[in-house]
């Protein structure tokens, strides 16, 4: 199909489109419209599912398990009230924003300092040191889960949210620092120079000036990592086993253990934690685009 | 005063990254069963097991085929549509975009109850929609099926990764400088000799790092398989990841466990020097 498209139809100067009689022009868009169906129906492939959560979510059984494919029939939000109130949804959701927000502000925080030394404070042997931490962006989490259990147990940060920060933090960090530091190396050092003259201090250049500078490279490491930390689960289904501490990847699991065959109130609880993923997406886009393109297109 | 700055990174690096990783490679050489710490030096007796054990075989399969899914499958599908969506006349593209990106930050699990729906044999949304337009004899129960439950979760990882390259390669393709374009348009190219033969060499790079994350990202895949199916039916869909969780939190079998990992991360490594390598080559011949 794309074959069909011809120079005139894809580039951006001197388009012209030619008149002539209906089916002339028909047969010149056609190509377009096919294109544009093949994009509607993956944009349905692609969005269907939370669509289709959403709906279940208003529904009750019987009408879910007569048509599974159908409408719901107003706006009915029960389940997400017997959801809210019987199951131990609120608990998952709250250890959730809990470990994500501590751990993104600590992440924020290590890289951010690191970054500045890397970037502004050359000392002897600080690329070098740079690579040394970049090389654990390399490790993946599986070779570490074990004895990073064992390192927990004798910490006595097992089945606490320790047990999660601590790894979560560690494994965003060379990353993060990777993305904040390729920022801060781009502000002038003329402003850094004019403020120690100034008899600015060190950490006060960076609390002052580098760090605000840096705010659109903080925020892009902020979403990304908030994101990543809300949706972790191998660390999280090792590391916890109490109810009570569980965050919403692994809660959710005994939670459709649970409610089996309630599927409508079970859409609603996915629904629940489907919904602080769907704000952070809409209002920060661009920042998580970023934060994905950056490792494999600086890489 | 540097010491102040990189102090942390460095600690809870050492502490939860390089310690522990070492570490997995020194368990691999004991036998050690359980959450105490009593263990006997096997040497290498673990790693005889490992390429005897019919199971590992099946998953460094499975974990190509997720591989191959994703080069092969994703990765030209994504480059097609991010080229569509960059030069020929689509109508919203900002939406498109939107949406094809959306199912990659949808969190894992539940991303997998819901396509286990999907996939349910009684009241799934495939099934129904099957026997709804009358092919009754296709409804299957997919994820409980030998044979059927790769191909049901390959798709599922193909609707939740192609939009991570779409959006490398929207980048990618916006960082292409305008003159190519509007040269290629006078030329009269067409968007499929624009894609392949002018695109296609230029981005070359960042699809061999497209393929590099695609490999590792494959034999690393854990969670959606392991909330959808657990590995099952018996081991029709393990992976290495989730025969090894299985190995170190349901049958405790530390030692053995730790081999599996480090295997897993030899593979990544392994696979990546030799895609790199032969990507390198292909130039070499090129000029």
């Amino acid at each position: 199909m794309a074959k069909q498209l011809s120079a005139e139809t894809w580039g951006n100067s001197h388009q012209k489109v030619e008149k002539g009689n209906f089916f002339v022009r028909l047969k010149d868009i056609s190509p377009h419209i096919v294109l544009n169906l093949c994009l509607l129906l993956l944009l349905l492939f692609a969005f269907y599912p939370l669509i289709w959560m959403v709906f279940t979510s208003l529904r009750t059984n019987p009408e879910l398990f007569a048509n599974p494919w159908g409408l719901p029939s107003g706006l009915n939000f029960d389940n997400y009230v017997k959801v809210w109130q019987t199951s131990p949804i609120p608990t998952y959701f709250l250890n959730s924003v809990i470990v994500s927000t501590i751990s993104t502000f600590l992440i924020l925080l290590f890289s951010s300092m690191a970054a500045y030394a890397f970037s502004k404070l050359k000392f002897p042997g600080s690329n070098t040191l740079f690579y040394v931490l970049l090389s654990f962006y390399f490790i993946p989490r599986h070779i570490a889960l074990i004895p990073l259990f064992f390192v927990l147990k004798g910490l006595h940060m097992l089945d606490t949210y320790l047990a999660l920060i601590g790894p979560y933090v560690a494994f965003a960090l060379p990353f993060s620092t990777l993305l904040i530091r390729g920022f801060m190396v781009s502000i002038p050092s003329e402003l850094i120079d004019a403020a120690l003259i100034d008899g600015c201090s060190k950490l006060g250049i960076f609390y002052r000036i580098v760090l605000p500078l840096s705010k659109p490279a903080l925020a892009v490491v902020t979403v990304f990592q908030f994101l990543s930390t809300w949706n972790e689960y191998l660390f999280a289904l090792a590391f916890i086993h109490s109810g009570e501490l569980k965050t919403l990847p692994i809660g959710l699991m005994d939670f459709v253990g649970e409610f089996t065959t309630n599927w409508v109130a079970m859409a609603a609880g996915l629904t629940l934690a489907t919904i602080p993923v769907i704000i952070v997406y809409i209002l920060f886009q661009p920042q998580i685009r970023q934060g994905m393109t950056a490792g494999a297109l600086k890489g | 005063m540097v010491i102040f700055f990189v102090a942390p990174v460095f600690m809870l690096v050492l502490v939860f990254i390089a310690y522990p990783a070492g570490r997995a490679v020194y368990d691999s050489l004991y036998r050690w069963q359980g959450l105490s710490g009593a263990r006997t030096f096997v040497g290498l007796e673990n790693w005889q097991r490992l390429f005897s054990d019919p199971v590992i075989l099946g998953c460094i399969w499975r974990n190509l085929a997720l591989a191959a899914v994703s080069v092969f499958i994703e990765i030209p599908l994504a480059f097609a549509i991010a080229l569509v969506l960059a030069r020929a006349r689509v109508f919203g593209r900002n939406l498109y975009r939107t949406a094809y990106f959306f199912p990659v930050v949808f969190p894992v699990t539940v991303a997998g109850v819901l396509w286990s729906w999907v996939y349910n044999p009684r009241y799934g949304l495939l099934n129904e929609g099957l026997r709804a337009v009358g092919l009754d004899q296709l409804a299957k129960p997919w994820l409980s099926d030998s044979n059927l439950v790769m191909p049901a979760v390959l798709l599922v990882i193909v609707w939740k990764l192609t939009g991570f390259y779409i959006v490398i390669f929207m980048a990618a393709l916006e960082s292409i400088p305008q003159d190519i374009y509007d040269v290629a348009a006078l030329d009269g190219t067409n968007l499929w000799q624009l894609g392949v033969h002018v695109l296609v060499p230029m981005l070359r790079e960042v699809i061999t790092v497209n393929i590099a994350i695609a490999i590792t990202a494959s034999i690393k895949r854990f969670d959606l398989i392991y909330v959808m199916t657990g590995g099952g039916p018996v081991h029709d869909s393990e992976l290495l990841a989730t025969y090894m969780f299985r190995q170190a939190f349901l049958s405790y079998d530390m030692g053995y466990a730790s081999t599996i990992a480090f295997f897993l991360f030899l593979l990544t490594l392994a696979l990546v020097v030799v895609q790199i390598q032969s990507m390198r080559s292909e130039e070499v011949v090129e000029f």
